[in-house]
């Protein structure tokens, strides 16, 4: 068994990046230590295990649970690395928590909209995503979550450092806000780069969401915040949100432009990226990933007709590694991902018979 | 008896070996001295404590009539990069967390205070936290068994702490004392509520296996 009957259950939810437009998700994290315990980078044994003890308790607690909807917890030992794998690839775990480490515990609501993490870089790192721009929505949950947490444990906290943190640069609100945004035309304008690294001067960073070779496979990227001291959560978030705003009206005014003006290359764009898809026998990450950054340009712009934004947040959450091995419910080599990834594109996009053709289909 | 290669005074108490291209290079030193360097053994201290050594160790290669005392003054220019602080409650320094931005519990913050301000602080949108706070009141706590757990859970970890330090100290009455609070306390915290630490596999996920809000028995 290769993944966790739970996890396995998180993978058949809904897509997590299904936002409208070039905006398409919102995450949320916030790192919490419990006061007069060590961080637990250096922490010993015992001391984890009393915080994942008194974190699991305080979890516990009705009013915490009726904000983590019908949460389980599974101990981080018992996931393998592919469930790992399939939790960062759905948003529910950071890449940096994927190592296995004492006591660390992971505590997910079923439908995969938040999951909390004890004995991660900090005691508690509470996490949640939302479709589109979804700042205020994300951050009233997400402060009613660490509230209720508040009541129950006591966190620590400096008046002039604020929430304390592992790492001090996260010190103070100890938020992370990022967005999930998708920018072909600004892409192919060349002003990308230019617009992107400007966002430092917003105390902003942007890094690619699938980085290939330096390059942002698929035009994918997450802007987030790089300060957490000295500005309310609410400012920082409404600022950020103000600004990704401005950054996506500007690649839809590109996209508007590009249309108009090269209709024609567009079009073949479209086209070309479609037939790639459905009709490929074998076909990498990177290259599926650029194929489906178009097919979402078009579809976005009313090229297919039939093809949602739904239909596109699942294909790009299943060409990924782990969901594919999950699909297949076992490990893959590379080129046999390669071979599940084509199937599962020409079924999607062909219809079933097209997947069978080389028995590569998926399992019935 | 050997003295200090440093200070020429003390005797050598501290006896580093390292193998620099096939070549073996010792160095004696005294406790103080070792202080004085940041040299003092402990992990926090180590990564800095071997970039040191290494450049040590080459230059004695290189020159070996150079003499050590010398080449440390020479070597640490900047007063910043010299000055090392460690936290008193977990032994985390300050080199350590230029080395690898982390720090090791809230403490370390009111240790390093100002120097760790300047530091983060750069980037930052300001230099006070604004936003939210923790709620102020201890009557804000809605359950105080969990602050009572929090309370035992600390005492036992100063317990363990202190039981340890005496067993090395070979003071074995004390140890004794120190067992038995432990023991009172583990079994005070075991008599409460005990949270299952695992969903079992098959159990469907309709209903969460946990228990909680339960209060210790009265």
């Amino acid at each position: 068994m290769i993944f966790h009957p739970r996890i396995r259950h998180i993978a058949g939810k809904g897509p997590v990046f299904i936002g409208q437009g070039p905006i398409l998700s919102t995450f949320l994290s916030l790192s919490r230590n419990i006061e007069g315990f060590q961080f637990p980078a250096t922490a010993s044994a015992n001391t984890l295990e009393s915080v994942a003890e008194l974190g699991l308790a305080a979890m516990h607690h009705e009013d915490v649970r009726s904000l983590l909807p019908s949460m389980f917890q599974i101990k981080h030992e018992l996931l393998t690395s592919s469930d790992r794998e399939l939790l960062v690839e759905r948003e529910l775990m950071d890449r940096s928590h994927t190592d296995i480490a004492a006591c660390r515990v992971f505590v997910c609501a079923e439908d995969g909209s938040a999951s909390v993490l004890l004995n991660g870089d900090d005691h508690l790192w509470l996490h949640m995503t939302a479709p589109g721009p979804a700042f205020r929505e994300l951050w009233d949950r997400m402060s009613a979550l660490e509230s209720a947490l508040a009541r129950h444990l006591r966190f620590a906290f400096h008046p002039r450092f604020g929430y304390l943190t592992g790492a001090p640069s996260l010190a103070g609100t100890g938020l992370r806000i990022k967005f999930l945004i998708h920018l072909p035309a600004l892409g192919l304008s060349g002003r990308r780069k230019r617009i992107l690294e400007r966002l430092e001067d917003a105390g902003l960073a942007a890094e690619p969401y699938f980085p290939v070779d330096g390059k942002a496979a698929g035009n994918l990227f997450l802007i987030s915040n790089r300060t957490t001291l000295g500005e309310r959560e609410e400012d920082l978030g409404n600022r950020m949100t103000e600004i990704v705003m401005a950054i996506s009206r500007e690649e839809e005014r590109t996209r508007a432009e590009l249309i108009s003006r090269q209709k024609m290359l567009f079009l073949n764009a479209c086209g070309r990226a479609y037939g790639l898809l459905r009709n490929s026998y074998l076909i990498p990450t990177s290259e599926a990933l650029d194929a489906l950054s178009i097919m979402k340009l078009g579809a976005d712009s009313g090229v297919f007709q039939r093809f949602t934004r739904r239909d596109w947040a699942e294909l790009l959450l299943e060409c990924q590694p782990a969901h594919l091995s999950c699909r297949m419910n076992m490990n893959l080599s590379p080129v046999e991902r390669g071979k599940c990834r084509a199937a599962r594109f020409r079924e999607r996009l062909h219809g079933p018979e097209a997947a069978a053709e080389t028995g590569a289909g998926p399992e019935s | 008896m050997m003295l200090c290669q440093i200070c020429k005074a003390n005797p050598a108490t501290i006896h580093i070996q390292e193998i620099v291209n096939g070549e073996t290079n010792t160095l004696h030193i005294c406790a103080e001295c070792a202080q004085k360097r940041n040299l003092a053994e402990g992990n926090a201290a180590n990564s800095h404590f071997h970039e040191m050594l290494e450049r040590l160790t080459q230059a004695i290669a290189n020159s070996a009539d150079l003499k050590l005392a010398e080449l440390f003054e020479q070597k640490k220019p900047q007063e910043e990069e010299s000055r090392d602080i460690q936290c008193g409650v977990c032994g985390a320094s300050w080199h350590a967390y230029r080395k690898n931005g982390k720090v090791g519990c809230a403490a370390c913050y009111d240790q390093f205070g100002q120097l760790l301000l300047e530091d983060i602080g750069l980037n930052q949108h300001g230099s006070v936290h604004c936003g939210k706070t923790p709620p102020e009141t201890v009557e804000q706590w809605q359950d105080p068994t969990v602050s009572e757990r929090i309370n035992l859970r600390r005492e036992l970890e100063r317990l363990r702490k202190g039981l340890d330090e005496s067993v090395r100290r070979e003071e074995f009455e004390q140890a004794a004392e120190l067992r038995d609070k432990i023991a009172a306390i583990e079994s005070e915290l075991k008599s409460a509520e005990l949270i299952p630490d695992e969903s079992t596999p098959e159990t469907p996920p309709k209903k969460p296996r946990v228990r909680g809000g339960r209060r210790k028995s009265s």
